[in-house]
């Protein structure tokens, strides 16, 4: 969507922010788009570490196919960083999450390569899928996802135990305590009647960076002139800061799932 | 003032327009209160079909659903009582238009058995065995042991947007089926009537199940904390319209206890709701057909008004070019009817008035034809009458200058005589009867001449001062007579002036001279005032007061009219023509002034008459006017010169030779014009004098015969005549004579006349031999 979308709004000269674009595609080029969300070369490095730091060497990838800009630039700048730290990405499979596709099958592809570790590139119920798939036929196996599966709560609904030792990035502090963090939550929880999503944190700030903006932009001054005037902006739980092309960067921990519950490791 | 403009319009349009806007105000009334009562109570209704088809939905799905789950409730009592469950799971899905899967959970969570709709089997077997221990709906069955319709969620096992339906089984074991939404979306459109309606069904968390008008809204609509939900939820009543997605729809809802959803259908509001839409088209239909019958009924009715009234236009335009016109049109309109009968008989009437009004034009040209001539034969009446008045005013002028001449010429030569004292004091009283008789007549050839416009005032320089110096010399010897003292005051006048002295004397001396008729003692006082000056001109008041008999006010006024007096009496006491005090006002008013008087009878009176006359210039010398001892001087200059006297009358002939003996003038006489040419072709001379009316040859032929001889052409010919009008002193001047003066001679004037002719250099006196010119 984001690669159809960003080059008409940059001819139309008309700006545009996205909270969950993560493309490297778009990264460090004077336009009118703006990023609240890291990239995916980014995440991936940073998953990468973390997982060597844990101990995986050897890495089986599932990815959804259906998002490829996004599945094929993290599993890519996985794969390089992985590597360089001394592992090694055995195999990948991919899968369309738009048709209803066999998960069995895709783990069955990544087995024969004897990966010590899982990692998902897809959403929370595709991960809950695979995890299933996973634990079925290697229990053993170390499992792990990336933020676009970080949506809580409705990965344990509906992964159950088989989600039990997941590793997953998180865009958000989940033990944050302090006030700005529990009023979104309890709010998104008041007005949607469930627990917010992985992007939810993102989409919240993105809003909020956006009225900031109109509210300070001066007579005659364009929004993209206002949107890197006026940085940073108070994020729900960190700073937003733009660079001068509209980019930021943001902080990612890492939890894992301990019967049902998600512990923060990093 | 001036009529406003008014624009002009045809009949048909003008009733068209009217008619076409009284339907339209008429029918704009009328829908406007159709349309304000019609339209609440039309989205009344709307908003109670609505609410009905909301719970009509309600219990549909209801039903359906409690059907479903009294199937499940089956299913599982079967599979308690040991069948085998595949079998029995898979003959439920079947082709998956009811249940898209249905699994048989184990108390812990895991599915034991599972069976998928054709689309979804390939799954059948890798979902075995997955953890659902987590689910929501797991562990809502497991707590309540009771049937539990869950809200929308994405299955795990399926990857599918989906409604499950768990029912406990013995052992803690459990029945999952999964719906597919489009099983709601058909109960919901069965038997579906209304295309404009459309039903979300929500379920407990305000999240979309199914909406009936589109099966791709899935996730986009959370109305938990819409106040239209919360409405539902309380039973309250739903907000009149509700909009979304930038659409208004009219709302009715019901909400399920059994399944916990709710049901709000809809339908657009505003025009988008075809029977609002419907009963507005309707309404302005009828406001444009009304428009459109009224326009053209009043187009109909204009043109069929329009028929007779063009009929009646159409002969008025003949009437106009005045032809007539016998018919007039008569039509189905009493009024017109009325009009056109009007108009015929107006149009006949003006006719009739026109024929009238062109007999009487010809009798009218004829009369003034006739008048004109009258006027005409009037005028040279009336000019033959003046002419007539002009020969006797000539004739009798003439008449009595000539024995005058005769009269005054003898006094004058008898006293030259010498006379004893009581004879001299007779020809005294001779000279004075034969100077009033001169006077009378003067004064009535001056008013004759006044009155005709003609008189024409001269612009010579003069002493002011001497007006009064001259009249007081005139009159002195009168007044003395009387042993009246005569005072003369003119110190604040002007030296000079220029202007008419001779008319101004004269108007002096008419009022001088009747103070002293009319006062017995006392004095006469003659005053000269400047009363205005400008740069080039002043204004002179002349005053003659005397103590006389005084004038009665109300004869006051009629002084100055022409042969007027105070009374009758005055006449016959005092004498006099009445024509002196007219004069002078007529003199007055010729140099732009008036008279007056101010009187008190028996204390006196004051004569005053104010002129106005030109400064004079510089070069002009009054002093030229002196009058020299012409006598004297024609003797001791010119003795022994030649004169010719043309003259008829015997004795004006013989005194006018005496006279010239007297200044030892040698004259030849001649008694009539023809003599007069023989002598002067003949003899030289030095001087004719030359009288106008003689026998066989006036003067003026004379003259002009005379001019006509070798070296007379410049040799001075003095008229000298008893015709003293203007006319006569033109007519010698154009027959070539050189001077003029008139009968009685005054010798005075005479010898100056000679002088100036014989020096060769004009008249040295004045044209006439008394002292006016009349």
């Amino acid at each position: 969507m984001a690669s159809v979308v960003i080059p008409l709004m940059n001819r139309a000269n008309q700006t545009i922010i996205s909270p969950t674009v993560a493309s490297t595609d778009f990264h460090g080029k004077d336009d009118n788009f703006f990023r609240v969300n890291r990239t995916t070369r980014e995440a991936a490095l940073h998953h990468a570490g973390v997982l060597y730091e844990r101990g995986a060497r050897r890495v089986g990838v599932a990815f959804d196919a259906s998002n490829l800009p996004y599945s094929d630039t993290w599993v890519q700048a996985f794969r390089a960083e992985f590597e360089h730290l001394g592992g090694t990405l055995t195999q990948t499979a991919s899968f369309e999450s738009s048709a209803t596709p066999s998960f069995a099958r895709v783990i069955e592809q990544l087995l024969p390569s004897q990966p010590d570790t899982l990692l998902f590139v897809a959403s929370s119920l595709d991960t809950a899928r695979l995890s299933q798939q996973a634990r079925r036929m290697a229990p053993s196996l170390l499992l792990t996802s990336t933020e676009w599966a970080a949506s809580g709560e409705l990965l344990t609904e509906m992964g159950g135990e088989a989600v039990d030792g997941l590793l997953i990035a998180h865009g958000y502090n989940r033990d944050d305590t302090r006030p700005a963090y529990r009023a979104f939550r309890d709010g998104y929880r008041e007005r949607f009647q469930r627990e917010f999503g992985s992007f939810s944190p993102l989409a919240f700030d993105t809003a909020n960076i956006v009225i900031a903006a109109m509210q300070k932009r001066q007579a005659g001054e364009d929004m993209k002139t206002a949107l890197l005037k006026y940085s940073p902006y108070q994020g729900v739980q960190q700073e937003i800061a733009f660079d001068a092309n509209g980019d930021t960067t943001r902080q990612v921990f890492f939890t894992e799932i301990r019967g049902g519950k998600f512990v923060q490791v990093r | 003032m001036s009529e406003k403009h008014r624009r002009e319009w045809r009949l048909h349009r003008y009733l068209g327009i009217l008619l076409a806007l009284t339907s339209v105000l008429t029918f704009a009334i009328v829908g406007s209160v159709f349309l304000l009562n019609r339209i609440p109570q039309l989205e009344q209704e709307i908003r109670s079909t609505a609410e009905g088809d909301a719970r009509e939905l309600a219990l549909r799905i209801e039903l359906q659903l409690g059907a479903l789950q009294d199937q499940l409730t089956l299913l599982g009592e079967a599979v308690d009582s040991g069948a085998s469950p595949q079998r029995l799971i898979e003959r439920a899905v079947g082709n998956g238009r009811t249940f898209r899967a249905l699994y048989v959970l184990s108390p812990q969570g895991r599915v034991k058995a599972a069976a998928l709709s054709p689309e979804y089997r390939h799954l059948q077997a890798e979902v075995l065995d997955s953890d659902l221990s987590s689910a929501p709906l797991f562990l809502d069955v497991q707590q309540k042991q009771a049937p539990v319709w869950s809200d929308k969620y994405l299955s795990s096992l399926t990857g599918i947007v989906t409604v499950g339906l768990g029912v406990p089984l013995g052992d803690k074991k459990m029945l999952l089926a999964e719906l597919p939404l489009s099983f709601l979306l058909d109960i919901g459109q069965h038997n579906r009537s209304d295309h404009q309606r459309a039903v979300w069904i929500i379920d407990q968390r305000g999240e979309l199940l199914a909406d009936t008008e589109s099966d791709t809204r899935m996730g986009g609509l959370n109305l938990y904390s819409s106040p239209l939900l919360a409405a539902v939820l309380a039973g309250q009543a739903l907000p009149k319209q509700f909009a979304v997605d930038g659409r208004s729809y009219y709302v009715g809802g019901a909400r399920s206890e059994q399944l916990g959803w709710s049901f709000i259908a809809r339908l657009p509001a505003g025009l988008d709701h075809p029977e609002i839409r419907m009963t507005v088209f309707i309404v302005c239909g009828g406001f444009l057909a009304s428009l459109l019958i009224g326009s053209l009924l009043a187009m109909y009715g204009a043109s069929r008004l329009l028929r007779p009234l063009q009929g009646i236009i159409g002969r008025a335009d003949l009437i106009a070019q005045g032809k007539t016109v016998a018919d007039w049109p008569t039509g189905r309109i009493a009024e017109f009817n009325r009009l056109s009968g009007n108009i015929g008989r107006m149009a006949n009437a003006i006719l009739e008035r026109e024929h009238t009004l062109r007999e009487l034009n010809a009798s009218l040209e004829e009369r003034v034809a006739e008048r004109t001539t009258a006027l005409s034969q009037a005028k040279e009446a009336a000019e033959a009458a003046s002419r007539a008045k002009s020969t006797f005013l000539a004739n009798m002028s003439h008449e009595i200058r000539t024995p005058l001449n005769a009269i005054s010429g003898m006094a004058h030569l008898i006293r030259r005589g010498g006379l004893p004292p009581e004879q001299g004091v007779r020809l005294d009283k001779l000279e004075a009867a034969g100077a009033h008789l001169l006077e009378v007549i003067n004064m009535v050839l001056d008013l004759s001449k006044i009155e005709a416009d003609k008189l024409v005032l001269e612009e010579v320089p003069f002493r002011p001062g001497s007006l009064f110096e001259n009249v007081c010399s005139m009159v002195q010897e009168k007044a003395r007579a009387k042993q009246l003292v005569l005072h003369a005051d003119f110190s604040t006048l002007p030296d000079e002036l220029v202007g008419d002295q001779t008319r101004l004397q004269q108007a002096l001396l008419n009022y001088t001279s009747n103070a002293i008729k009319f006062t017995e003692q006392g004095e006469i006082r003659l005053r000269g005032s400047l009363i205005e000056e400008t740069a080039s001109s002043v204004r002179l008041r002349l005053e003659v007061i005397d103590t006389g008999i005084g004038i009665e006010p109300e004869a006051q006024s009629r002084l100055f009219k022409a042969f007027e007096q105070a009374d009758t009496s005055t006449t016959r006491k005092y004498g006099g023509t009445g024509l002196g005090l007219a004069i002078t006002a007529k003199i007055a008013e010729a140099m732009d002034g008036e008279v007056g008087v101010i009187s008190t009878p028996g204390q006196g009176s004051t004569f005053w008459l104010t002129v106005c006359l030109q400064k004079k210039q510089p070069g002009i010398d009054p002093q030229a006017l002196e009058t020299p001892d012409n006598e004297a001087m024609l003797r001791q200059r010119y003795a022994g010169r030649r004169v010719l006297l043309v003259e008829d009358e015997p004795i004006n002939r013989e005194i006018a030779l005496m006279l010239l003996a007297d200044v030892e003038l040698h004259a030849d006489s001649a008694e009539d014009g023809v003599q007069a040419v023989e002598l002067a072709s003949t003899h030289r001379y030095d001087l004719i004098l030359m009288d106008m009316q003689m026998p066989r040859m006036d003067g003026l032929e004379a003259t002009r015969r005379i001019r006509s001889l070798p070296d007379c052409g410049e040799l001075p010919i003095a008229a000298m005549t008893a015709n003293a009008f203007a006319e006569d002193r033109l007519r010698c001047f154009e027959a070539g004579m050189n001077e003029f003066i008139t009968k009685p001679i005054n010798p005075e004037i005479f010898y100056a006349l000679l002088l100036g002719c014989l020096s060769g250099q004009g008249t040295a006196a004045p044209a006439f031999s008394d002292s006016r010119n009349p």
